[in-house]
């Protein structure tokens, strides 16, 4: 079936994808962009030809989404988009029509080359992929640089394997599933901006610092990071709520890479959440507690079982004859709502952690920096993305409130534990 | 090299301002220049607005115009004086400013948009009661109207509020407000006809505020909330 693409002309939406058409809406659209920077400025004729050639290679991203009478679906092109100047507000809605329909665009500003994605497409492992192997074809185009491919670095010569075009949440669903409602989690407020403003906050800190500070509690930095944005959450909470009882819990959306735990060469979505958090009702906690809390949650739900078990439910509420013989017209109102009962409502803020990227030595002298950056969420206006390379973290706050007060006491934290930080940001002096 | 004073973050050349804190960058040894490309591009992506509620608001009183002018032409015509034109006419009037003003304002004020629903609807039954040669106006419709509306604008006060936003609060406000119209309409129907006596709103008030109560006593215990959950987990 995953071959179908270029016989058949379309394709399925997968199990995560399913979600995003009904939920999005006109002011918003689940996006995430990558980007890498070069040490010469980007010539957008020789990127639009980059572009051209590793579309091709990335059948399942030469799609426009479609609607059925049942699903929506993606319908497969020969083309590819058009590379566009980068803009002030990244990760904005996609204007699908500007976009000639396509579900993502390829970004240049300076020395920066920035994808970004609908996350119909792709997930982030996926979406790093295609950046890695669309900047790879950039430079063979450019400089004529020989680079190895694999390692996440694709071929843009050969055909597409169908591995690569996978549901692999089909593959791997099982009978067993665990149910997915939460409690509602406490959310950052703030004075919301125009839909069309967003502000980026980026901090540069060297890793080995940031791994230094984990280990000192005994967690990796995924966990630590949670952990400091659960203490800031707290911290925010309990300024604006007085009493004890109305608390509500923080928890972090952490999503989790299904390919760790479930081989899988797809290049669409196969990623999950984990949703460590704590109750403030319970009292203060310590830095070294939260770390503790957010350690154990990561280990007990980021497990095979775990994960399986939840995706499973998914696959099954997909699966199910009298969800399938809906109109998408209704199905669509019935996946809002639970995308408004399960989704962002649950958590706090999301931290997306690609962790560290590794490139070929032929790249890498080419390439001075990596990041990596959230759309906002459909109810969490503060997020958190963060990726590593040449020994920097790039952790990219994401927000569409005036508010700075999370990416604040966050990188505050930091500064307090010894790690240093540099901060840059999207703002204009004038603005 | 500058750093944030607050902060202690250091901050890029191209930051004037913290971004965290907003606190101005002032160091003597390092002035802030403007660098010559900044790490994001001034243009800014625009999200196309499908729907002009401006727009909308005028596409709606022209095709809301036309029969208007149409009915009030034929009638002139016809019979010389305004006279069967003006339900059509009053109706239409009626439907333009429920809906106009919500489309055309810049800012969503609910409680006004429907103070002045209720002055239309008033207007309304004015003219047909006018024409129709009844007096049935002052003592009947109008208070109606004014009870309906102050229903519907002491509801959007009260959910406004912090506790008025919980969906079994929200249950109970309306079944309290609820009772309440139900002893209103009676005792203006009754005002009307001459005879003071409660009939069936008492028991529609009491069937309503116990249910509210229920509802309220629902809404505080949230274990109780908990375990229907999950009885009615679907």
């Amino acid at each position: 079936m995953a071959d179908d693409i270029l016989k058949k002309g379309w394709i399925r939406l997968d199990n995560a994808a399913k979600i995003y058409p009904a939920a999005m809406r006109r002011s918003w659209m689940a996006m995430f962009r990558f980007s890498a920077n070069l040490s010469e400025p980007v010539d957008p004729e020789v990127l639009q030809q980059a572009v051209i050639s590793t579309t091709r290679r990335f059948p399942a991203f030469s799609v426009r989404l479609r609607r059925g009478f049942f699903w929506f679906y993606l319908q497969h092109t020969d083309q590819a988009p058009a590379v566009q100047p980068d803009v002030v507000n990244p990760c904005v809605v996609m204007n699908r029509k500007e976009n000639d329909g396509f579900l993502f665009r390829v970004r240049y500003h300076d020395c920066r080359i920035a994808a970004e994605f609908f996350h119909v497409l792709t997930d982030g492992t996926g979406g790093l992929i295609y950046l890695k192997t669309l900047v790879a074809e950039y430079l063979r185009l450019k400089y004529g640089a020989v680079i190895p491919r694999g390692n996440g670095i694709l071929d843009c010569g050969a055909p597409h394997r169908p591995e690569e075009l996978e549901d692999a949440f089909l593959r791997y669903a099982k009978r067993e599933t665990l149910p997915r409602a939460e409690q509602a989690a406490y959310h950052v407020q703030g004075t919301d901006e125009p839909p069309e403003v967003i502000h980026v906050i980026t901090g540069m800190c060297p890793v080995d610092k940031l791994r230094e500070q984990a280990r000192s509690y005994g967690a990796s930095v995924t966990e630590y990071l949670t952990a400091v944005l659960l203490a800031t959450l707290d911290e925010m909470q309990r300024r604006t709520v007085r009493r004890v009882k109305k608390l509500r819990p923080v928890k972090v959306c952490v999503p989790v890479n299904l390919r760790s735990f479930f081989p899988s060469e797809t290049v669409r979505n196969f990623a999950l959440y984990v949703n460590p958090g704590i109750d403030p009702r319970l009292g203060h906690y310590t830095m070294e507690e939260l770390t503790q809390i957010v350690h154990c949650q990561m280990t007990l739900e980021a497990t095979e079982k775990n994960l399986c078990a939840r995706f499973s439910q998914n696959v099954r509420t997909e699966q199910s004859l009298a969800l399938r013989l809906v109109p998408l017209s209704v199905k669509n109102l019935v996946m809002r709502l639970a995308f408004h009962q399960v989704g962002d409502r649950i958590t706090s803020t999301c931290l997306s952690n690609l962790g560290l990227v590794r490139l070929p030595a032929e790249m890498g002298r080419y390439v001075t920096r990596m990041d990596m950056m959230l759309g906002p969420l459909s109810e969490n206006r503060v997020v958190l993305a963060a990726i590593s390379y040449g020994g920097m973290a790039q952790l990219t706050f994401t927000s569409t409130i005036q508010e700075t007060d999370l990416p604040r006491g966050f990188f505050r934290t930091l500064v307090r534990q010894g790690v240093p930080v540099k901060v840059e940001s999207n703002n204009h002096p004038e603005a | 090299m500058s750093y944030c004073v607050n902060c202690g973050v250091e901050l890029a050349p191209s930051e004037r301002r913290c971004p965290l804190c907003n606190t101005e960058v002032i160091n003597p040894a390092d002035p802030w220049r403007e660098p010559s490309t900044r790490p994001y591009p001034k243009h800014m992506d625009v999200i196309l607005r499908r729907v002009d509620r401006q727009f909308a608001a005028a596409l709606v009183a022209i095709v809301l115009t036309l029969p208007i002018l149409i009915t009030l032409l034929c009638d002139l015509l016809m019979d010389g004086a305004l006279s069967w034109s003006f339900y059509v006419f009053g109706a239409l009037v009626m439907l333009m400013v429920w809906l106009l003003p919500p489309l055309a304002a810049r800012r969503y004020r609910r409680m006004v948009f429907l103070g002045l629903d209720g002055l239309a609807c008033c207007l309304y039954l004015l003219g047909i009661c006018h024409f129709s040669g009844g007096d049935w106006f002052f003592p009947l419709a109008l208070p109606l109207t004014v009870v309906a509306t102050a229903s519907l604008e002491l509801l959007v006060f009260l959910f406004r509020q912090r506790w008025g936003r919980d969906l079994l609060n929200r249950v109970a406000l309306v079944l309290l407000v609820a009772g309440i119209c139900a002893m209103a309409v009676e005792l203006v129907i009754a005002l009307y006809l001459g005879k003071l006596q409660f009939i069936w709103a008492p028991y529609a008030m009491i069937s309503c505020w116990v249910l509210a109560a229920a509802a309220r006593v629902v809404a505080k215990r949230k274990k109780f909330r908990e375990e229907i959950a999950k009885r009615l987990f679907y």
